[in-house]
């Protein structure tokens, strides 16, 4: 009991680390559940038309891509396999444009699209809420030049492309400043636009209330969202796999809780008994 | 190959702080901390030509304005002329504030209470209606409870304190599930890509 | 004119063109509006080595006056001249560049975050108890939200996801709603404290 009381902290980062291997190794294949905010999600992206433009934005940091990351690339899937689509994507962090790399243009190479036609990469723009008020504004301004030094203008798709009243849907994946209350108050509710956003797991909570009051439309939680997604397009990816692990960390999180209060409640009541025996 | 174990190695010299602070847990975090600051200069270094050259090559010499206004605040690196810096921070203070406050009066507010208040007919929209009133009485009306104090207040501050108990709870429930993502990507990072353990 | 009078007048009038612009549709407020946060961002690029002179000055005192590990800063250093030479020379889109960055700055930004993981686990045995009334009830919301949000929970039952929604839609939401309607009453107090001129902190930024 005493050992319970005070184990130490090399042997707790050691069981979680554990309690993630194991599961890598040998997966559990445990059941996905897609809650509503997802299949909100899925749904904003689903009745897309042709035509539309959707604007997508890499607002997530390095440390972020393991929960973001995910996210980004099932959405992307699914953006990018519908037909007659314009996706305009920009970053408003520096971090943001390797992620686009990865989960963007890989995906027009992926599902035979464009570049300037179904697809633009506008790259990084500096400013953060600032240049999301100037995007909604005029976009000509903000980027007259693509992530590749080329003149917007001479892109087809950007000509009837020039402010925040020209799009039908933002995608934003964000892991803080700036980030959802940025982008609802800069371009979401200014041009009333439907809006879908990526977060991470401790942004959740705060951002609630907008998903509750109908200013986001559906959202992704972290690893969860992202695996729920894969479930409703039927992909078993990387979200996916690690749910297990993530279930198992948890699971031994809840158990230290669990060893933490047993032996808090012990150790209180022996210090009464204690103490009424002196009486 | 090369580049995944240089990755590794990255990632184990940082990990192992986790275990004891060491030479390279620091000499991995000197090196992120320079790639981080080469890596936003270089890009916003690329921004100077599409923000600044295009448009002043066609013929908006206004710019030259927020420029000269820009290159102020490299005036705190001067002795004796760190006193302009002070009008480029003005800009920018005034610029936040008034963006702040246009988005904060619509988005944060209005709506929030609108949506608080109208149409409330099922329990849970009932029960959102009593949390963000009694939350909203427990900040607005944080005092002891003295004679004078109505009785109402005690019970709103508690029944505000149970509502924000629980969104701290459902808060830290949520950021384990965040930080056990964020080290799931790094070991499958370790035994998937680098060592071929997993596929 | 190192007035501050000079710059309080400057935020003023910046933050009321904006906000004019918001509230009123005038054309003349739409144009000062746009070129000023034009003006903003043109700002923000052409001051980007702010930064990198601060850290440079505060690395270099190091190294001048041999403080401990000197070395590691005369490291950083060489690390941030050598990455941004390449970045300059080859562009940030090129192989060489991006190296570097894909292979040891996002694996190093990645670890430093996941690390938490394991604090929080230690975190949770040792000070997460249940101590008191309202203790106890973040104790247990935060349990039903974390096996409702895993597979565990879906495997054991599927009404723990049903709970944990109702927990994170219902009193959340209030919790939350309450605390960004506070917040954003707060920020316009801010906001007219700073157009009235009572807060002035920003004005002497260079501490003159």
């Amino acid at each position: 009991m005493k050992y319970l009381t005070n184990i130490d902290r090399r042997v707790i980062y050691i069981l979680v680390i554990v309690s993630i291997i194991i599961p890598l190794v040998l997966p559990l294949n445990l059941p996905i559940v897609a809650t509503n905010e997802i299949v909100d999600c899925y749904n904003e992206i689903e009745k897309l038309e042709s035509g539309d433009v959707v604007l997508v934005s890499f607002n997530y940091s390095i440390g972020a891509q393991a929960e973001i990351s995910p996210q980004a690339d099932i959405v992307m899937q699914h953006l990018f396999s519908k037909e007659g689509i314009k996706i305009v994507g920009v970053a408003l962090r520096s971090s943001g444009i390797i992620m686009m790399d990865n989960f963007y243009e890989n995906k027009g190479v992926e599902f035979n699209k464009e570049y300037g036609v179904d697809y633009i990469n506008l790259g990084y723009l500096v400013g953060g809420e600032t240049a999301m008020v100037n995007l909604g504004k005029d976009i000509h301004m903000v980027a007259p030049k693509d992530h590749y030094g080329n003149l917007i203008t001479d892109f087809e798709m950007m000509k009837n492309i020039r402010t925040g009243a020209d799009l039908s849907l933002i995608i934003d994946f964000n892991s803080g400043t700036p980030g959802t209350p940025e982008m609802i108050r800069q371009l979401v509710d200014p041009y009333n636009l439907p809006y879908v956003a990526g977060m991470l797991s401790v942004s959740v909570v705060g951002n609630l209330p907008y998903y509750a009051s109908g200013q986001i439309d559906g959202y992704l939680n972290s690893l969860v969202g992202a695996a729920g997604y894969e479930s409703l397009l039927g992909v078993n990816g990387t979200a996916s796999a690690e749910m297990d692990p993530l279930s198992s960390s948890v699971m031994i999180i809840l158990f230290l809780i669990i060893i933490g209060n047993i032996t808090y409640f012990i150790n209180k009541s022996d210090k009464s008994n204690k103490g009424s025996e002196y009486k | 190959m090369i580049g995944n174990t240089i990755a590794a190695l990255c990632t184990l010299s940082l990990m192992s702080f986790a275990f004891r602070e060491n030479f390279f847990y620091r000499l991995a975090e000197h090196t992120f901390v320079g790639l981080s600051l080469a890596y936003g200069f270089v890009l916003t270094l690329e921004r100077i030509d599409p923000v600044i050259i295009t448009p002043i090559s066609q013929g908006r010499y206004e710019l030259i304005v927020p420029i000269f206004l820009g290159l102020l605040v490299y005036s705190r690196f001067f002795k004796g002329t760190g006193w302009l810096l002070s009008y480029p921070i003005s800009i920018f203070v005034g610029v936040g504030v008034g963006l702040s406050l246009k988005g904060v009066i619509t988005a944060q507010i209005i709506k929030q209470v609108h949506d608080t208040y109208m149409g409330v007919g099922s329990i849970g929209e009932i029960i959102i209606l009593v949390g963000v009133v009694c939350v909203l009485l427990f900040f607005f009306f944080s005092r002891k409870a003295t004679g004078d104090t109505p009785p109402v207040l005690g019970v709103t501050s508690k029944i505000g304190r149970i509502f924000m108990m629980v969104a701290f709870g459902s808060l830290f429930g949520n950021t384990v599930l965040g930080r056990m993502t964020l080290l799931i990507g790094r070991l499958k990072f370790l035994l998937g890509d680098w060592l071929h353990i997993i596929s | 004119m190192k007035s501050k009078t000079v710059c309080l007048a400057i935020t003023i009038l910046c933050a009321l063109i904006i906000i004019i612009d918001a509230f009123f549709n005038i054309s003349i407020f739409k144009i000062l509006s746009l070129m000023l946060t034009e003006w903003t961002v043109v700002m923000g690029v052409v001051a980007f080595a702010a930064a990198a002179l601060a850290l440079f000055s505060l690395h270099i005192k190091r190294i001048m006056f041999k403080r401990n590990e000197w070395y590691l800063s005369a490291y950083l250093i060489a690390i941030f001249l050598v990455q941004t030479t390449l970045g300059i020379i080859f562009g940030s889109n090129s192989g060489i560049f991006m190296f570097a960055i894909n292979h040891m700055f996002t694996p190093l930004g990645a670890t430093m975050y996941s690390l938490l993981a394991l604090w929080i686990a230690s975190a949770a045995y040792r000070a997460f108890r249940a101590r008191s009334l309202d203790a106890t009830i973040m104790l247990l919301t935060a349990v039903i939200v974390m096996i409702g949000s895993t597979s565990f929970g879906a495997a054991i039952s599927p009404y723990f996801a049903d709970v944990s929604r109702f927990i994170q839609l219902i009193p959340t939401t209030a919790a939350s709603r309450g605390i960004m309607i506070g917040g954003g009453i707060g920020a316009i107090a801010l906001g007219v404290r700073i157009l009235l001129g009572i807060e002035r902190g920003h004005t002497s930024a260079s501490g003159e």
